[in-house]
């Protein structure tokens, strides 16, 4: 059975500015197998995000479905969780009891949450940071901590909202590795958004290429690089050659749209 | 990737040393004001008439207290003071919570408050005095209906500036309501809640003193009053400075409550 499914989802949402109806996805189709790390590219306010948030159960989607397991989701749930854009930690509690705020929010119990916790700080690398708070930690750190409390609901889908966004590019390719070993470790499977194109090749088995206004998928790309993959396939001719090709997918698909009514358009989507 | 380290205070180190230092500095400070103050006096540049001494205002404190007058009317004040704000406490902080956590509530009330919030609440005193007479309650009052409004004004508003990405946060992980309220709205509002209750404890303060000049028979206020028409200026520094006094140990034991329970903040230096 497929993870996760997504059947012809569509969005569209009035606007408040000009009062009409924008489309933001349409027809979004595709599948996951269990255990697959898939990412989704695309120009900026193609509604990658909001297609995750439809995905986690934030947002419902205007016609379409999303079965994770073979069931409907209608919200969120403890078989999916999110990895933020921003690390959202809550900068009032340390890095331990920001891991456990994802087992709170489920009603585990403490000792059980408290431990799992403990055990999570270690796979992501955090070790002797438990009592730090987030203002004490580099960006880097704190997508870790973002991470860790993702896993802590033990998710079957872990759902990654350009989580590297906000990271130097050194510190960027330590995360898409230390990524990749946690993947590796835990056998999740993996939605992961990101504008960026060689970040996805290089993470994943498939790459969902969206086109711009309407979001629809114009490609999915399959890179067939070997695994475990290492940071110097990066320069590898098939990984440029794979980078040309979404490259040119991603400019050829998006229409000449108003720039600024997309950026507006994908954080209202995003938003709700 | 590195960590800022918590600033590690040793007997040495440069933090303490640079503590100590500005201590130091203000006492000196204050001293050399006080040292100026009582030379022009002794100089006879300034009529002590007008501008009582510093040896003078020493004088005064100790008879006061001795005749323990200062003490009665100190604990006059503090009784309202501390009886009116206690209960805006007990009543404004979670009626200001709700209405900034229910949005029709917050509807309800928001314009009624604004409104008497843009007048100044003194002028409300002459009104209390014909409902409650001139004695204990009438400031308890007017301290209560300060000190609420002051805290109204800044939770709903730190209650509203709840960060979305934390509430979706919430959301994606299936927080329940009550969850939401505890774990994130609450403590994302403390630093709010705190600052409506210094900005009360102000307000509240003043609030006392001026009642009681207005009118009242006892009191720090009445005591600014009393020996201001009698030209007895040494006295009316004397309750002044313990008015001053009260308000800045009170702050001090704020900004250490807040530095306590705010450990989570990076350190302002």
């Amino acid at each position: 059975m497929k993870k996760l499914e997504a059947r012809e989802i569509c969005l569209s949402y009035s606007s408040e500015r000009t009062g009409g109806t924008i489309e933001a996805l349409r027809d979004v189709s595709f599948s996951l197998d269990p255990g697959e790390f898939v990412s989704v590219v695309g120009p900026s306010g193609c509604g990658k995000s909001t297609l995750l948030s439809i995905i986690d159960g934030l947002l419902p989607a205007t016609s379409g479905d999303v079965l994770v397991d073979g069931k409907v989701v209608s919200a969120p749930g403890r078989d999916r969780a999110m990895v933020f854009q921003e690390a959202s930690l809550l900068p009032w509690r340390s890095v331990l009891h920001n891991i456990t705020f994802s087992l709170e929010c489920h009603h585990v119990n403490g000792r059980e949450a408290k431990e799992r916790a403990v055990d999570l700080i270690r796979l992501v690398g955090l070790d002797g940071f438990a009592d730090a708070y987030p203002y004490e930690l580099s960006g880097g750190m704190q997508q870790r901590v973002n991470l860790a409390r993702a896993l802590a609901v033990a998710p079957e889908l872990l759902l990654m909202d350009e989580p590297f966004a906000a990271l130097d590019a050194q510190t960027r390719e330590v995360m898409q590795s230390e990524l990749l070993r946690v993947w590796e470790t835990t056998h999740k499977t993996v939605l992961f958004v990101t504008h960026q194109i060689d970040e996805a090749i290089y993470l994943s088995d498939r790459v969902i290429v969206l086109s711009s206004r309407p979001g629809r998928i114009a490609e999915i790309v399959t890179p067939g690089l070997p695994r475990p993959r290492t940071i110097g396939m990066k320069h590898l001719p098939e990984f440029h050659a794979l980078i040309e090709k979404i490259w040119g997918l991603v400019q050829t698909k998006a229409p000449a749209a108003n720039p600024a009514e997309d950026a507006q358009g994908s954080r209202h989507s995003a938003g709700r | 990737m590195s960590v800022q380290n918590p600033a590690i205070t040793t007997p040495w180190s440069p933090g303490l040393f640079r503590s100590s230092q500005r201590a130091l500095i203000g006492f000196l400070s204050v001293a050399t004001g006080l040292l100026i103050w009582e030379a022009v006096i002794r100089l006879k540049l300034v009529s002590p008439l007008f501008l009582s001494s510093p040896s003078a205002i020493f004088e005064a404190f100790w008879e006061l207290t001795s005749s323990g007058e200062l003490q009665t009317h100190a604990w006059v004040s503090f009784r309202e003071f501390a009886v009116g704000l206690s209960l805006a406490i007990l009543f404004g902080l979670p009626i200001s919570i709700l209405a900034g956590w229910s949005k029709r509530l917050g509807w309800v009330l928001q314009p009624l408050v604004s409104g008497v919030y843009a007048a100044p609440t003194v002028a409300l005193f002459p009104l209390i005095i014909i409902f409650l007479g001139i004695g204990f309650w009438d400031k308890v009052l007017l301290v209560f209906v300060s000190g609420f409004l002051q805290l109204f004004i800044a939770i709903t508003a730190g209650i509203r500036a709840t960060d979305e990405r934390w509430v979706r946060l919430a959301r994606s992980f299936g927080a329940s309501q009550s969850k939401l309220f505890w774990s994130i709205i609450l403590p994302g509002a403390l630093p709010f809640i705190m600052l409506g209750i210094r900005l009360a404890f102000g307000r509240s303060l003043v609030n006392v003193v001026v009642a009681e000049m207005l009118a009242a028979e006892q009191g720090l206020g009445y005591m600014i009053a009393y020996y201001g028409n009698t030209f007895k200026i040494a006295n009316v520094f004397v309750a002044l400075g313990v008015v001053a006094v009260l308000g800045v140990i009170f702050d001090q034991i704020f900004l250490l409550a807040e530095r306590r329970l705010f450990r989570w903040r990076p350190p302002v230096s």
